[in-house]
């Protein structure tokens, strides 16, 4: 156990985040107004890909959604509309958190009330469900569909099956829109897309240091950008100083939250309901540290012992990309071979998980047991046997990431609590006065 | 009839069958979990290709592999496999399949070691432009695996007698279902199911005599018995035949279905056998007419051979049988809902887990069919 206080200081990019959050959404009602396509789907992917129709919009499958998760009563009422069409509740809860969104009418209607139509849908087939619910509002909404299937294993076949169908979507994205693809556009969308990507991969494995410069729930919010700018240039400036703040931190040993008793590991997605979960260990000097989804987001290198390490720049791999093939073939790299988690493909999760915790100095585990994501499940109680055969020992709580009707927290915090304390971890300020950091929201 | 009891007898005693087959033949035994493997690939390198199914008894031995909230058909295939009922079975494959079959063949290849554990991946968006040509380079690769898995290469001919075989059974087996057109089907839905599943883990020679036998009796025989309510079976995997007799049993006959332990498993032309027969083969699965809703994205098949169904087959209600846990299927729920209830068609879902509640679901189904037989008689 590590006694050691640290300094600690609130993350700066913090408020860069957060304004370019009100960017992201501002623009999402405004793009119809300035003639630009808005783009509907969970658009995580490939965004280098569509930014070749310039400025868009991507309001997901429903922009009130982390709205909804900070209010639980209004979620619910969400979720019932949902099962009042008829979808069950073994649907993934975050699905049907945006399909009750696009019942109520809310997917599609500005804070103002203003409504925008969707120009089309946009999926990635790495989740069935992300797909499905494609369909639900291409035929609800009466918009047109393109979805590129993505396998979930890195070969040379995979990778020219997406090139191919990427080059087939763009006459259908012109079609669609009416407007001309534009190569340059996505030449330099691409190269910003690699970039943060490999600098997000860079942030996260910064993580690893003694004491880390973020913690797990810095690192949950930090990632939105990556979410929706990955592929333009404020997204590049955000992760650039985002990287160098915490190499800053690293330097000056600030840490995360002031104390690091034990590291923990978290697997599997927390609640997004009540994402404090992040931040339940600090009230015993302890800290959740990694988690494979936050890795996720980032441009990796994946070794066979399971070993993560961020992948090199397009500047010092020199690769120059010229045209539409370069770019589209960059495109399919950067999802196929670099970023895919093993969310979707359990082969390596467990060897993964195991060196992560290692890696990353864990002194044990944390499972979030989550009912509403089915595709993320896969292998989790593998993983388990996997770290305690390792020697890590793992906790776990039950929950579902958008459904609070299926989270007990009094009951997650009694089981959360009850592992710390297997562990040797006392509150703080309990035996000592010691105080928690404030926690940084 | 005694040749419906072959049937039954081999898909109550498949473990068996399986293992006196590898003795006879000589060959393996490779277990699928998906009706998208290509079984006509095993098949020509003398490898009996079985579906997996598991056994509807409650268990406890998944726990450490598997959460609590997991589909009951995958969890208790792995049951199965855990027990040691499936030890006979050298190799497993799967192609893309849900994420509930996707632990099942998980846990299995990395805690009972077959010496081949085959997995791929099945477009989702089946219809897009550039599946053809990847399926086709996935099934030659998926062919070499397999003749080196086996020791020997799947020559021309193997390759044409098995999609000849396959051809044939599903010819069949189509036969089998037109019959269930007429105004008195010949033969129950429980029993068509049956022999539908024998069919999956029987040699298809084996199964195609049988049924050359079955569709020869059903031709002599009038059906006498009043079909009662004439019903549309959709479902998840799902393969209680014991809850389809029930269902039959309250004054409903089951004409027609749309499940993969079902019509989708074999419906569609036959595997064109000039040229190329690999294209043929990727076409029969890219193209089939019913699709999974796992695999029914954008282009939407699914729902349009639904009705389909319900014209050819007159169908007066339809029973949706939904796995507890199936996400896939759980989607489908509200579209045929609202299109059901478009048409004038009664629609009882009914969700279903290991075990049946019988007392429930005959209190709603004898509703269900009560309901349909007012409604008829009003008209």
């Amino acid at each position: 156990m590590n006694n050691t206080k640290y300094e600690t200081r609130p993350v700066e990019s913090w408020a860069k985040m957060k304004e370019l959050r009100r960017t992201h959404f501002k623009h999402t009602w405004q793009a119809a107004d300035h003639g630009e396509p808005i783009v509907m789907g969970m658009t995580e992917a490939l965004l280098g890909y569509l930014a070749g129709l310039g400025n868009f919009a991507d309001p997901s499958y429903g922009p009130y959604y982390t709205k909804l998760m900070r209010n639980p009563p209004e979620l619910i009422k969400v979720l019932e509309a949902t099962e009042a069409k008829g979808i069950t509740r073994d649907v993934c809860s975050s699905m049907r958190c945006y399909l009750g969104q696009l019942y109520l009418g809310m997917s599609n209607t500005a804070p103002n009330g203003s409504k925008i139509k969707p120009t089309f849908l946009f999926q990635v087939t790495n989740c069935h469900t992300m797909a499905q619910t494609g369909n639900v509002f291409s035929e609800y909404l009466d918009v047109p569909y393109l979805s590129i299937d993505l396998p979930y294993d890195d070969t040379p076949l995979a990778r020219d099956y997406v090139y191919q169908q990427m080059v087939e979507g763009i006459p259908w994205i012109e079609k669609v829109t009416g407007r001309p693809y534009d190569d340059e556009k996505l030449i330099e969308a691409v190269k910003y897309e690699w970039e943060t990507m490999v600098l997000w991969a860079k942030i996260v494995a910064s993580t690893r240091a003694i004491p880390t410069p973020l913690d797990l729930r810095h690192l949950w919010s930090l990632r939105m950008p990556m979410l929706t700018m990955r592929h333009k240039k404020e997204g590049v400036e955000y992760c650039r100083m985002l990287y160098d703040e915490t190499q800053w931190r690293i330097k000056n040993n600030i840490s995360a939250r002031g104390m690091e008793r034990m590291r923990f590991l978290h697997e599997g997605f927390p609640p997004y309901h009540y994402i404090a979960i992040l931040k339940q260990p600090n009230e015993y000097g302890a800290i959740f540290v990694i988690m494979e989804n936050s890795q996720g987001h980032g441009a990796w290198d994946r070794y066979a012992d399971g070993t993560w390490e961020p992948t090199k720049t397009l500047k010092e791999l020199g690769r120059e990309i010229r045209t539409r093939e370069d770019a589209l073939r960059a495109e399919v790299e950067l999802y196929v071979t670099y970023m895919m988690s093993s969310t979707w493909y359990p082969k390596y999760r467990a060897t993964e998980a195991v060196k992560r915790a290692k890696d990353w100095h864990c002194d044990a585990a944390v499972l979030g047991l989550d009912r509403g994501c089915h595709g993320y499940q896969v292998s989790i109680m593998e993983t388990k046997r996997e770290l305690q055969k390792a020697g890590f020992p793992v906790g776990s709580y039950e929950h579902s990431q958008s459904d609070p009707r299926e989270f007990s927290l009094t009951q997650t915090l009694d089981r959360l609590e009850s592992f710390m304390e297997s562990l040797g971890l006392t509150r703080i300020g309990e035996a000592s006065g010691e105080k928690a950091e404030e926690a940084i929201d | 009839m005694r040749v419906m009891e072959k049937f039954k007898e081999v898909f109550a005693n498949r473990h068996q069958y399986a293992q006196e087959w590898k003795i006879k033949h000589s060959g393996k035994v490779a277990g699928y979990f998906c009706i998208y493997v290509p079984e006509e690939i095993l098949y020509a390198a003398n490898t009996l290709p079985i579906r997996v199914i598991g056994s509807r008894e409650p268990e406890d031995v998944t726990e450490p592999y598997i959460t609590g909230w997991w589909c009951p058909h995958t969890r208790s295939a792995l049951a199965e496999a855990l027990k040691g009922r499936y030890n006979y079975v050298d190799g497993i494959m799967i192609g893309n399949s849900c994420p509930h079959i996707f632990q099942t063949f998980f846990s299995w290849s990395r805690n009972l070691s077959p010496s081949l554990a085959y997995d791929f991946w099945m477009p989702m968006n089946l219809r897009n432009a550039s599946v053809p040509e990847y399926m086709y380079k996935q099934f030659k690769e998926l062919q070499n695996r397999v003749e080196q898995w086996v020791g020997k290469p799947i020559s021309q001919d193997s390759l044409l007698r098995s999609l000849a075989t396959y051809n044939t059974n599903r010819q069949l087996l189509h036969q089998l279902y037109e019959l269930r057109k007429g105004h008195v089907p010949p033969i129950s839905g429980a029993d068509t199911m049956e022999i539908t599943l024998a069919g999956m883990v029987m040699d298809k020679e084996d199964h195609t005599q049988l049924l050359k036998e079955t569709l020869k009796d059903l031709e002599t025989k009038t059906g006498s018995k009043d079909p009662g309510v004439r019903l549309l079976l959709l479902a998840s995997e799902f393969d209680d035949v014991e809850v389809i007799r029930f269902i039959e049993s309250l004054g409903a006959t089951v004409v027609i279905d749309e499940m993969c332990t079902g019509s989708r498993y074999f419906w569609g032309p036959p595997v064109s056998l000039d040229g190329d027969v690999m294209k043929g083969l990727v076409n029969r699965y890219v193209n089939r007419p019913s699709v999974c809703p796992h695999k029914d994205i954008v282009e939407r098949y699914r729902i349009p051979q639904i009705m389909r169904f319900v014209e050819e087959y007159r169908v007066q209600g339809v029973v949706y049988l939904l796995e507890k846990f199936c996400e896939p299927h759980g989607y489908d729920l509200p579209k045929l809902k609202a299109l059901f209830e478009s048409k004038g068609l009664p629609f009882l879902p009914l969700e279903v887990d290991l075990t049946t509640p019988a007392g429930q679901f005959r209190t709603r189904v004898e509703a269900f069919l009560d309901m349909i037989r007012e409604k008829a008689i009003t008209a």
